[in-house]
């Protein structure tokens, strides 16, 4: 009688098992189809830095904050002797997408920030180190 | 519905081919030679077809069931090239024999399996006319031919000369001589009731009622065909012979290109077979209401086929010595219950 049971008991469980399987076979799919779908990114992602040279003041306030000097300020004068920006360049095989050079920046349209891209690739060496602004 | 039905379009055929080469005065040996090449061709291309289909159709369900989408982008429309593509690849691929196999022995074995796999269907039954040879001992014809498919699994673990393959091979002549045994009787209530070896009569004699609805031995007949089924054909959760996990694929670990196609061919061509003999024997064949016979045919065929690959998705791998405990203490004896409880109701009613 016990073994009977004990059959019966698992032949439930087998029963039971498909009918998990069954269900989860009409559940909507979790993956993407990545060149063609793509996953919605947070608006506080830290994608590929991006700079804004309209919006820049040359403070060198991000340069200081970087904790891998990666990013290369030069300045020149004008014809009013006031400071401008001559060259901006983030080398990129250093930053470590720590945000603190966005956060470091005074303006309130940030001028150096982190945007949404992500598909970034880089074959040699020396093309990491990408010149954002050159006069 | 009458050009649906697939008897109008398969006599229509034979009708016009045979006007066709009547004209020609070719003696009666070498026509019936020539439209049993056909037979065969005709055999041969749908479980080419239906494989192909079926190994898509696997991907896609065990996708789903983990969630997953399969393959989406082969064929634009969810992948549906993707298995055809897949057959190319193993086409083209370089054929590497083993430099310690033993070579005539590592070439037949997928022969060895593959052939009785198609052989089995030239029985089948799938509408009045399309069937290649009714004969009249088919089920015993299906049942010693497919358990052929073992001795190729055998030398093909032989013949690698490596020791994943071989105990493969060993498990899998253990576990297939095994459940072949409650497989075979498993059907035996069916041929009691029908009173036949030949499978068109085995469909006929289900006119009145499927023998699934048989009381009692009809549902057990089912269940224990539907295990030893799938044991037979070396799936999940029998795939003992070809685990990934502990032996590396097991028999066909050192095959590659079309001698692995041909290994990957006869199982889901067995698959199929199984299917299509359980919709043969417990579910009337093709009997069915408003659509033609062969439709409603592949309709139980893939509702069985559907079963399996479920299973394969849900139920983890038995242990070897539970395999044979589950195969000679339980479907066994459950089999010979069965075939007395089937003789004394078959008495009473």
């Amino acid at each position: 009688m016990n073994y009977l049971k004990h059959v019966l008991i698992s032949a439930l469980s087998l029963l039971k098992g498909l009918l998990v399987t069954f269900r989860y076979l009409f559940k909507p799919a979790i993956t993407v189809q990545y060149p063609w779908q793509k996953v919605a990114l947070s608006p506080r992602y830290r994608g590929f830095l991006e700079f804004n040279a309209k919006t820049c003041i040359v403070c060198g306030m991000c340069v200081k904050a970087c904790p891998v000097q990666c990013i290369a300020l030069t300045t020149t004068k004008d014809a009013n002797g006031k400071r401008v920006l001559a060259g901006y360049a983030i080398n990129f095989s250093l930053c470590q997408f720590c945000r603190l050079c966005e956060e470091s920046c005074p303006v309130a349209d940030k001028s150096i920030k982190h945007g949404q891209k992500y598909e970034v690739c880089f074959t040699k060496r020396e093309e990491m180190n990408i010149v954002m602004y050159q006069i | 519905m009458r050009y649906l039905d697939i008897d109008f379009w398969g006599s229509f055929i034979i009708e016009q081919a045979q006007k066709f080469w009547l004209q020609f005065h070719l003696p009666a040996e070498l026509l019936t030679l020539l439209f049993g090449l056909v037979k065969a061709a005709a055999v041969l291309g749908l479980i080419l077809v239906t494989v192909l289909f079926l190994v898509w159709l696997e991907r896609k369900i065990s996708a789903h069931v983990q969630l997953r989408l399969g393959p989406m982008r082969t064929g634009r429309w969810h992948g549906w090239a993707q298995t055809i593509a897949d057959a190319i690849k193993l086409f083209l691929k370089e054929d590497i024999v083993p430099e310690a196999a033993d070579r005539w022995i590592h070439f037949l074995a997928p022969v060895v399996t593959f052939v009785p796999a198609l052989l089995c269907f030239a029985v089948i039954p799938f509408s009045r006319l399309m069937v290649a040879a009714d004969l009249n001992v088919g089920l015993l014809y299906v049942f010693s031919l497919s358990s052929i498919t073992v001795i190729g699994i055998i030398m093909a673990g032989w013949g690698s000369n490596n020791k994943y393959t071989l105990l493969g091979g060993i498990r899998s002549a253990a576990q297939m001589v095994s459940y072949e045994i409650p497989r075979a009787l498993s059907i035996l209530p069916v041929v009691m009731w029908a009173g036949s070896l030949k499978l068109s009569e085995i469909v006929l004699a289900q006119k009145g009622m499927w023998f699934i609805a048989y009381p009692v031995v009809g549902q057990l007949a089912f269940l224990l065909y539907l295990i030893s089924s799938v044991a037979e054909t070396n799936r999940i959760p029998f795939d003992l012979p070809e685990a990934e996990a502990e032996l590396v694929a097991g028999f066909n670990t050192e095959y590659c290109g079309l001698k692995f196609a041909f290994f990957f061919l006869s199982e889901f061509a067995y698959v199929f077979l199984a299917s299509v003999l359980a919709a043969a024997l417990f579910f009337g064949g093709g009997a069915g209401p408003w659509l033609p016979s062969w439709i409603w045919f592949f309709v139980k065929t893939y509702a069985i086929i559907f079963l399996i690959m479920m299973f394969r998705w849900t139920y983890p791998r038995l242990r070897v010595d539970r395999l044979m405990d589950f195969s000679w203490k339980f479907l066994l004896p459950l089999a010979f219950i069965n075939i007395v409880l089937a003789g004394i109701l078959f008495l009473i009613f």
